[in-house]
């Protein structure tokens, strides 16, 4: 070992200290970085030199930057903000439509529609009298517009839920084009270095993966370039540096369907915010707005069947005290086309069907919420008349097994809901003519339905369904609420737990900052002496 | 375990978050007065509240209704009063005038009290409220009792009421069962001359009347009449011609009609029995579904008074560890 030796071996400490306090202060630049993985300084001992007196060190080697990452944690966070970003959605358009039903306030439609009936009461006690009916038309107009106001807003919830939906869609491109960038520029920086040496980029991907978990759940692998593929709904999204870009489409009820490759994955997508939209936009079209919407229908069918067969003071009959129902269709189909008319109002049963054709080209239909067949198939014919409970359906043209047609009571039943009596004079509380205008029966039998057991809403009372509905908005927002509650802490809990593996100390830092200083200094030190040594030598 | 800055923060964060929704919703409740504030704080209980509601508010539709029917039936009460009292006077002018021994002034005079009597019972049968008339059954917007002939132009419609679910009670009584009897087999009866007098049921209410000779051979008189009011101008008629034997037979349907007036005023009284009790009862089960809605959804203003101040020393906690924690570094200790 010669003085020389010793330069080289105090500028090996010097390099390995001032790289060190390099990695230190990248460190520190980056505690608040989100998705930064803490990096340290790999050193090792320079390769050892044999002299008479032994092997000798020759100072320090920096072997690498390495990134403080726990690939098993990091999978569990990625799971838990798919779970959390379902919670969130799902909490937060129960939210919105727990607000529409939110009769702790009196916000809903439980006083109209007792208003309503009871209005009807008092056109009983005094049926002959003008005041009591010009309320019991406030009264009605009062419930149509409480059953309007909530139907309006859970179509906007709905609404934003499809936006939302189509936004998602747009960030999950966005984040998947990200991916794929960061994807070209990892493999191109570790080519031929045989180990993952672009941390940066590796943690700048992490964090886009993690913001992608929030939206969708997806799966990935690593190749052996470094670059990742990912799947959602089990088709590529992102393989390499090309993405599969995802899109919108709007389905035959008017919601926004997920493609990805050109297949619809929406019934795939499990996780994310994008599930939790799906879902809760499904769900409370099924629940709460079918509910409301199924409410109604059976108030219209049956104080209009009551009120068609009374008289008015004017001596009017077979008027409908709200608008009638009416059926509405949708069709999707290249070659057919599919129309219905209520043949007779009173035996409507308020459900909503599904017609498909089979490959055998028989009809199918089904109810809608319960998948179950109404009739048996039968074979098709262009224009026949196909006979349900209280509505005839025609379908023309050339059908396709994929044809899917819907006739529906309900789709319009609150939009159109109005009352039909314009005049006072009109309503029916009599049931003969001969017995006006004192007889108060039918105004009696009106009233009273309040009261009855309604068979097209299972056998409850308008105010029972109506207060199962609310009591299911309810339950619905608290189950969303404890499950973001749930996912919420499980997710701090795993970030936690990262952080404590990957995030940045300061104080660790900041202990290290004046460990690599004094090192340096330390260093700097040994070049000293070994330079006053030289000059001793020289000086001989 | 290693602790940064970050997880830190992210405790604080989350632990002021959860602290100030808890201080948020105990203040709403506190200011509202209010334990349920959203279908989501207690979805059963909510359900069970509105259902108490539907029902309190059922009930005060049942108690105006029972009140009207009560205006109505005090109303007919006062009329059964003042025709009972009529009725009293005719039988008394009967009393006066069949003997025959009156004179001509004095028969006069009865026969125009007779007629006053006649336009009195028109008047009580005829009596309005709210521009409906009281007698008329379902034929409330025309006078139930013709001028001049006296007929009966309403029906035998019964207004029922809803009193309570799936109850309803008659809130109306018609001048066919009040003002008229009806006769459900021919009767007969010998009068102070010993004549017979025969009544034989007609159409409606309609009592057809004959009388006879004592040896009830010669038809000596007839006539008929179908309420109060045409038995009354008959009497005036006969008063003032001192027809006697139409005097003494009218004098078994003054009493009828006076045995109708009692079962009627029976009627009447049990109604308004009935209503008074049902009144009594629905104030009674509203009373205690109020009780019950209460201490469903208000809010133990003590108790949450209490709570909320947990949850402020609770905030003032969380927010002095913050600043404490959040301040300390080593960099501060760091020459």
């Amino acid at each position: 070992m010669t003085i020389q030796g010793l330069f080289d071996i105090g500028k090996s400490a010097l390099f390995a200290s001032q790289t060190a306090l390099t990695v230190t202060s990248n460190n520190i630049a980056n505690a608040n970085t989100l998705g930064y993985n803490r990096q340290d300084v790999v050193l090792s001992i320079a390769n050892p030199v044999s002299t008479g007196a032994g092997m000798i060190g020759r100072g320090v080697v920096t072997e690498g930057i390495r990134s403080s990452y726990d690939k098993f944690i990091e999978a569990q966070l990625l799971g838990q903000q798919q779970n959390q970003g379902s919670s969130a959605a799902m909490d937060q358009a129960w939210g919105q439509i727990e607000q529409v039903f939110n009769e702790a306030k009196g916000i809903g439609l439980s006083s109209s529609l007792t208003d309503y009936f009871n209005a009807w009461q008092d056109v009983a006690s005094n049926p002959a009298s003008q005041p009591p009916r010009t309320v019991l038309l406030q009264k009605a107009q009062a419930l149509v517009t409480s059953a309007q106001t909530m139907e309006r807003s859970m179509l906007y919830t709905l609404n934003d839920t499809n936006t939302g939906i189509t936004d998602g869609a747009r960030q999950v491109n966005q984040l998947a084009t990200n991916i794929a960038e960061l994807n070209q520029r990892i493999t191109q920086q570790e080519s031929g270095s045989g180990r993952a040496t672009a941390l940066d980029l590796r943690d700048q991907r992490g964090q886009k993966m993690n913001e992608l978990a929030k939206l969708v759940d997806f799966s990935s692998f690593e190749d052996n370039n470094g670059a990742v593929t990912i799947t959602v709904g089990m088709r590529n999204l992102v393989y390499g540096a090309t993405t599969n870009p995802m899109s919108t489409k709007t389905n035959a009820d008017g919601n926004q369907d997920l493609y990805l490759d050109g297949i619809n994955i929406t019934g795939n997508i499990r996780k994310g915010q994008l599930n939790g939209l799906i879902a809760a936009r499904n769900d409370i079209q099924s629940s709460a707005l079918a509910g409301l919407r199924k409410l109604v229908g059976s108030i219209t069918q049956q104080v209009n069947a009551l009120h068609r067969t009374g008289y008015g003071l004017d001596g009017s009959t077979g008027t409908d005290f709200f608008t009638p129902l009416q059926v509405s269709t949708t069709t999707n189909s290249a070659g057919a086309t599919v129309a219905a008319a209520i043949t007779d109002p009173d035996l409507l049963t308020l459900d909503e069907y599904r017609i498909t054709v089979d490959a055998g080209n028989n009809v199918n239909i089904a109810n809608k919420q319960t998948g179950a067949l109404v009739i048996p198939p039968a074979p098709y014919v262009s224009g026949g008349t196909i006979s349900l409970p209280g509505v005839d359906v025609t379908i023309t043209g050339a059908v396709a097994s994929t044809d899917v047609f819907s006739v529906s009571p309900l789709t319009g039943v609150i939009s159109s809901f109005g009352v039909n009596v314009t005049d006072a004079q009109q309503i029916a509380a009599t049931t003969s003519a001969a017995q006006l205008p004192g007889d108060n029966s039918n105004a009696v039998q009106i009233s009273q339905l309040a009261n009855a057991a309604q068979s097209a809403i299972g056998n409850n009372t308008f105010s029972g369904y109506y207060g199962g509905l609310v009591s299911t908005v309810g339950v619905m927002k608290q189950s969303a609420a404890d499950s973001l509650s749930f996912d919420n802490n499980l997710l701090s809990a795993l970030q936690a737990k990262r952080d404590s593996v990957s995030g940045v100390s300061l104080d660790e830092e900041a202990a290290n900052l004046i460990r690599y200083q004094r090192s340096y200094e330390a260093a700097a030190r040994t070049i000293t002496i070994a330079d006053e040594l030289m000059q001793t030598i020289l000086k001989l | 375990m290693r602790i940064t800055p970050f997880i830190i923060f992210n405790q604080l964060t989350e632990s002021l978050s959860k602290s100030m929704q808890d201080y948020a919703k105990l203040n709403e409740n506190l200011s509202s007065g209010k334990k349920i504030l959203a279908p989501s704080d207690d979805a059963m209980g909510l359900m069970r509240a509105m259902d108490y509601q539907v029902r309190i508010s059922g009930t005060v539709q049942y108690q105006q209704n029972i009140e009207f029917s009560q205006n109505g039936l005090n109303t007919v009460s006062t009329v059964m009063d003042s025709y009972n009292n009529f009725l009293q006077t005719a039988m008394s002018l009967i009393s006066l005038n069949r003997g025959g021994t009156q004179d001509a002034t004095s028969r006069a005079m009865s026969a125009q009290q007779a007629t006053a009597l006649r336009d009195t019972f028109m008047d009580l049968g005829n009596m309005r409220i709210n521009d409906q008339y009281l007698f008329g059954g379902f034929q409330s917007g025309t006078p139930p009792y013709a001028a001049g002939t006296f007929d009966y132009q309403g029906d035998s419609g019964v207004v029922n009421v809803p009193i309570d679910n799936g109850a309803t009670l008659a809130a109306n009584v018609t001048g066919d069962k009040l003002f008229s009897y009806t006769l459900s087999a021919p009767t007969s009866l010998q009068i102070a001359g010993g004549q017979n007098v025969h009544y034989t049921p007609g159409a409606g209410t309609t009592v057809d009347v004959e009388i006879r000779d004592a040896t009830d051979t010669t038809v000596l008189d007839t006539f008929s009449f179908s309420n109060v009011m045409q038995m009354t101008d008959t009497l005036s008629t006969a008063i003032a011609s001192n027809d006697t034997l139409r005097m003494e037979a009218l004098a078994e349907p003054f009493r009828q009609a006076q045995n109708q007036l009692r079962a009627a005023q029976g009627d009447v009284g049990s109604r308004l029995a009935w209503l008074d009790m049902q009144s009594s009862n629905l104030t009674k089960s509203s009373n205690t579904m109020q009780n019950s809605l209460t201490s469903l959804t208000q809010a133990d203003i003590v108790e949450v008074a209490a709570r909320l101040k947990t949850t402020e020393v609770t905030l003032a906690a969380v927010r002095e560890s913050a600043s404490r924690v959040m301040s300390m570094s080593l960099f501060d200790f760091l020459k």
